[in-house]
Order: C-alpha cells, then sequence, then structure tokens
C-alpha cells in the first residue's frame, strides 16, 4: 500500500501556490521506487524540479495564498465513492458556501473537490469533513455489529415468524 | 399584466391621434421618430408607478394593479397617476398587518412546514417519473426561513440504525435507516469493488491436451471463488517474489485414460499445496539449486488458521473442463489478493444491492368494488380488504415493503389521485450476496472500514 511522504513544492508566482505532496511506495524488501536519483525527497529541495516524480501519483491543493477559504483539492486513485461521500460530509457543515466535486476523465483514477468556505480555511474544513465521515462510518459499524449480534441471539424466535417481505 | 401591455399601446395610440390631429402638416419621418419615445416614455412611467405594485407578497396585489391601471385610464394623462398612487396605497395598507407569512400564528416556526418536509425526504413515483429525487443537502437551504439543514454528528447518531431482516451463510438483508444515498452508494461500491480476495491469478500449464483452450481454462480457474481470509494475506507486487505471505498454489493433475468414458473436471479436483510450487525452474547454471516458482519459507499448513481448515475452492461442483479419452491436464495455479476494480474475479460479493423502502399511502378512502379492484391489481398483494361491518369493505395497505413499483394501482386517470407511491429517502434496504470467501456481514464491516481508511488517508495528506 501507498505510504504518503510530504514533499513540499512551493512555487509562488502571483499569489498561487501549489503545493505537492508525493507518493512514495514502499515495497517489501526496503527498496524504493521513486524514480531515477531518488533520495533527498524529505527537505523540500527541488533544485529545479529535475526530479523524474511521476505526475500521477500528486495529491494537489490548488488555491490562493491570499485566500485559504477557497480551494480545489485534486485526489488520484478516487472516484465517486469518496468523493460523493466527502461532498455530502462537506455540505452538511454550515461554514461552507459551496462544495462540489468532478471527475475531468473517467479513465484517469483523478477527482477535483472544490470547496469555498465563509471565511475558514478550505483545508481545515476538509479535514473536518473527513473526519465526520469517518465519525459517521465508525458508528455504522458499530450499529451494525450490534444488529447482527441481536438478530444471532435472537435467531430461534426469528425463524418462526420468518419472512416478513414477500 | 397583459391588460395593462394593452393599455401602454391603446395609450400611445391615442396620443398619437391627438398630436396628429393638432399638427396636419407633419411628415411621416418625424412621426416615426416621435412614437418610439412616447412608447418608452410610457412605458417607463408605467414601470415606475404601477409595476412595484406587483412586488408586493400580498394576494390582493392584481386587483389593486387592474383597479390602478383603471383609474390611470380614467385620468388620461399621466399627471393625475400621483394621486392614484396614493389611493392604491392606502386601500392596501390595511391587508397587510404583518411583514411575512411566518409570523402567523399557526406556522411552526423553526421546522419546515409539512409539504415541504415531504417532499425532502419522500421520493414521489409518479405515473410517469419520479419527483423529488434529490436531496436537498446543503446546509443553509432553508436559512432564509430560520430551519438549519446541516445535520450534527449527534443527530445522526440518534437517529441512526440497522435493522438485520436475513442472514445467511451467503446472503443477507438489512434495512440501514436514517443515512443518506451518498454513504449507502459508497458502501454499495466498495463491496462490489474494493474489498480484497484471493483468487487464481498466475497458471502454469505442464500440459493441456484437452479441448479447452490454455487462455480458456486459465480464465475459469480465476474465476473460482477461494474460501482463504485474505485479510491473513498481503498484496503480490511486480517485483516481490511470491512467498507463503502472498501466494496461494494449487495444483491439478487429471487424466482420462484410454477405454474410460468422458468426464468433467470439477472444482474439487483442485489440491492446496501449502509448501509451494512443485515444478522446478529450469535453470541454466547446472550447479545450482534448482529452485521453484515460489519461494516459500515455511509450510502455510504451521498456520493455525490453514491447519484445520485447509485452503479449498468455496464450491465442489464448479465444472473446470471435459476430458474425452486420453486427454490430460496438469498445471499449478498461483492465488493472489486483488480488488473487484482490477478484474471481477476478485469481487467477494456476486452482488450488493440497495433499494429505497417504498411507502404507499392511499390518500382517498377506498371502498367497496373499488377497494376489490385495487387489491386485485397489486401483483404483490401489497392491499388488503377490510371489513368495517354493514358489509362495507375497505381498503389498506398491508405490506408497503413488498413493494415492486409496478405502477399497476395508479394506471387509469382515478387511481392516480387515490393511491400515491412514495420512497422515504433516508431508509435503504440493502442486501449482499456473498460468494462464500468472506460470510455477508463481514464483507459489510470490512466495507466499512475500507471507506475509514480512505477518510484517513485524506487527512493524512492533508497534514
Amino acid at each position: 500500500m501507498a505510504v504518503a511522504v510530504v514533499r513540499r513544492q512551493e512555487r509562488t508566482c502571483g499569489g498561487w501556490r501549489q503545493r505537492a505532496r508525493r507518493q512514495r511506495v514502499v515495497v517489501p524488501g526496503g527498496v524504493r521506487v521513486c524514480g531515477v536519483g531518488g533520495g533527498g525527497e524529505e527537505n523540500g529541495d527541488d533544485g529545479g524540479g529535475k526530479i523524474n516524480v511521476p505526475a500521477e501519483l500528486e495529491t494537489m491543493e490548488h488555491g490562493s495564498i491570499k485566500d485559504p477559504s477557497k480551494a480545489t483539492f485534486s485526489f488520484v486513485d478516487e472516484d465517486h465513492t469518496l468523493a460523493n461521500s466527502l461532498r455530502y460530509s462537506l455540505n452538511q457543515d454550515a461554514r461552507v458556501s459551496y462544495c462540489g466535486y468532478s471527475i475531468p476523465h473517467p479513465s484517469d483514477a483523478r477527482v477535483n473537490i472544490r470547496v469555498q468556505t465563509t471565511g475558514d480555511p478550505a483545508r481545515e474544513v476538509l479535514k473536518d469533513a473527513c473526519q465526520n465521515l469517518k465519525l459517521m462510518c465508525q458508528h455504522v459499524r458499530s450499529s451494525f455489529d450490534e444488529s447482527v449480534a441481536d438478530f444471532r441471539n435472537n435467531k430461534p424466535s426469528k425463524m418462526e415468524t420468518s419472512d416478513s417481505e414477500n | 399584466m397583459v391588460h395593462t401591455g394593452f393599455n401602454i399601446i391603446i395609450k400611445a395610440l391615442f396620443l398619437f391621434r391627438a398630436f396628429a390631429r393638432q399638427n396636419p402638416d407633419l411628415n411621416p419621418s418625424s412621426v416615426v421618430g416621435f412614437s418610439p419615445f412616447l412608447g418608452a416614455l410610457l412605458a417607463t412611467i408605467h414601470y415606475c408607478l404601477v409595476a412595484p405594485k406587483f412586488r408586493r407578497e400580498s394576494n390582493d396585489s392584481i386587483d389593486q394593479i387592474q383597479e390602478a391601471t383603471m383609474s390611470e385610464e380614467e385620468s388620461s394623462s399621466n399627471s393625475g397617476s400621483d394621486e392614484s398612487m396614493s389611493e392604491d396605497e392606502r386601500r392596501e395598507a390595511p391587508k397587510n398587518d404583518f411583514s411575512s407569512i411566518w409570523d402567523l400564528p399557526d406556522v411552526p416556526k423553526g421546522q419546515l412546514p409539512p409539504h415541504l418536509t415531504r417532499q425532502k425526504t419522500r421520493v414521489f413515483c409518479k405515473a410517469d417519473a419520479p419527483t423529488h429525487t434529490d436531496n436537498v443537502q446543503y446546509s443553509g437551504a432553508y436559512a432564509s426561513i430560520g430551519v438549519d439543514n446541516s445535520l450534527q454528528i449527534d443527530f445522526f447518531r440518534k437517529n441512526f440504525r440497522v435493522e438485520v431482516i436475513k442472514l445467511d451463510k451467503d446472503v443477507m438483508e438489512f434495512d440501514m435507516i436514517g443515512i443518506d444515498a451518498a454513504i449507502a452508494n459508497a458502501f454499495r461500491r466498495i463491496l462490489i469493488s474494493e474489498v480484497p480476495t484471493m483468487a487464481i491469478e498466475k497458471v502454469l500449464i505442464a500440459n493441456n491436451t484437452s479441448l479447452v483452450q490454455d487462455e480458456v481454462l486459465a480464465h475459469r480457474l480465476g474465476l473460482i471463488p477461494i474460501s482463504a481470509d485474505p485479510r491473513l494475506f498481503e498484496y503480490l507486487s511486480a517485483n516481490d517474489t511470491p512467498n507463503e505471505k502472498n501466494t496461494i498454489v494449487f495444483k491439478l493433475h487429471v487424466h482420462c485414460k484410454r477405454g474410460e468414458p468422458r468426464r468433467s473436471v470439477y472444482s474439487e479436483e483442485l489440491q492446496w499445496l501449502p509448501n509451494g510450487s512443485g515444478f522446478a525452474k529450469e535453470s541454466e547454471r547446472s550447479d545450482a539449486k534448482s529452485s521453484t516458482y515460489t519461494s516459500f519459507n515455511c509450510s502455510q499448513d504451521s498456520v493455525p488458521e490453514f491447519s484445520n481448515n485447509p485452503i479449498r475452492p468455496t464450491d465442489d461442483k464448479i465444472i473446470l473442463a471435459k476430458l474425452g479419452p486420453g486427454q490430460e491436464i496438469e498445471l499449478e495455479a498461483h492465488a493472489v489478493k486483488g480488488m473487484g476494480k482490477a478484474h471481477a474475479k476478485w469481487s467477494p460479493v456476486g452482488t450488493a444491492w440497495y433499494r429505497m423502502l417504498p411507502e404507499v399511502v392511499l390518500e382517498e378512502n377506498v371502498v367497496g368494488e373499488d377497494a376489490e379492484e385495487l387489491k386485485r391489481k397489486c401483483p404483490v398483494n401489497v392491499f388488503d380488504i377490510e371489513d368495517m361491518g354493514n358489509g362495507k369493505k375497505r381498503a389498506t395497505v398491508a405490506r408497503p415493503r413488498a413493494c415492486t413499483l409496478c405502477r399497476e394501482c395508479i394506471r387509469g386517470e382515478k387511481w392516480e389521485k387515490r393511491v400515491s407511491l412514495l420512497r422515504v429517502k433516508d431508509h435503504f434496504i440493502f442486501t449482499i450476496e456473498s460468494t462464500g470467501q468472506l460470510p455477508p456481514e463481514v464483507l459489510f464491516t470490512e466495507a466499512v472500514k475500507i471507506l475509514e481508511d480512505k477518510c484517513q488517508r485524506v487527512i493524512d495528506e492533508l497534514s
């Protein structure tokens, strides 16, 4: 499974900032697969951007330094599964004035999530939405497990009054 | 509005006629130049004085505007319109005691009116198409009327519940109440494509003289569900060596001898090799130890989970091939972990689907002959007849859950207003049909865990 490693690539030109995060694939055996001349990526020195990072392995935030309340987050290896759930969770937050997602091309596994808030930085709001979604999932899981346990305990009596549908 | 539009035209014509009479020596070009200006002047005056009355919300506005225009016509000149407007205002004032409809005493504050709640929580399945299918998700959707549409996590916790209806070795049906379609769909998608399983990926064929081609046989082998818990294995990536942690090896050696009748090759004849591959790799160096295609460090048998229940296909009687006399198959199959996204053989469910809870509402009392007809029309017996005494019969809704939305009960004009078919938007009836590798309740739990992991990954990448 991919492990995320932070490699910040800050190019400021005209007030726009792109934060690039590259994923490092950890292969059993400890071999690092990260392109020619690999290594030295921890401390952000890109020396003119010559490192061969495969462009697909980037999660980016497109936004402005001056106004952190609006940003587009681009995730790779994601699709409607996460994006729609995140969009739902974002909408429930009262700080969000606009949120949506799009898939630029169905062949690329890439999703752009747009968040515009009423003042709070968009990244924090997105993180809170993810956190909320996680809490929801945990609650779903615990309720489900309880229900299944209940059902199994009551199964002998349920078998007599079976088939409520059909 | 049409009435007042005509007024403008009529006024313009009258004024033009008066103007033309006074100036008989006009030439046409000056008149043509003048009348649009006149029309514009009249329209502006009309807009400024009369039209604002349209913008008021009271229901009497339309009558009053008509009265205002008629009074303008009577005065027949623009100078009299000021007085007519103040008259109108005085007439309207007594009717507008409140500032908005929400101040009326019997409107509940902080809640939506019942018709909006109904639209928000139900899909109306009409005869031609369903309506109100969207979920109103935006937290500020009802901000102008003071209703908070945002969902707090506590509210979700209080209202969410799961009820299990059926739970088998392979099939499970349960209800999820209080969740949104986006999350339910996410679970369904994950169940189909992102819960990992083990399936045969590489097939090393030593001998195949059957009528089934190599690749067809390999494809069929890949589709066999293997009952091994995928959580005990790791993924095998391209430059990994196959070892006991990421590969399961099966062997198949069948032979139909001459003189024997034709026979089928079943999946039960796949033998598990807990010690790894038996085929020796050809090595160019003559002194090297012969290596096999896998390098197992220890036998998979020694792991407690597998020592008592060996790894085998979930079903014994899957036909792989058919052999005639003299035909033989000898092969070794390596199974690895994968996700349904890459190939459907790795999908742990036959399928997983959900539907919203149907709700059938009788808008009017259906009695007598109509009740009998309604009961007969429904192919799944949603309706029932209730005897009310005195020989009177009335139709009731007995089994709304069985409704398949065939819309027979609303076919015909008189039935549309009597029966309404609804779907409850936050009540999902989930059905999961597992292929047998993992029990369905475990599958659902894994799917939820995977969604949590995705969220965690996003949080990690953003921090």
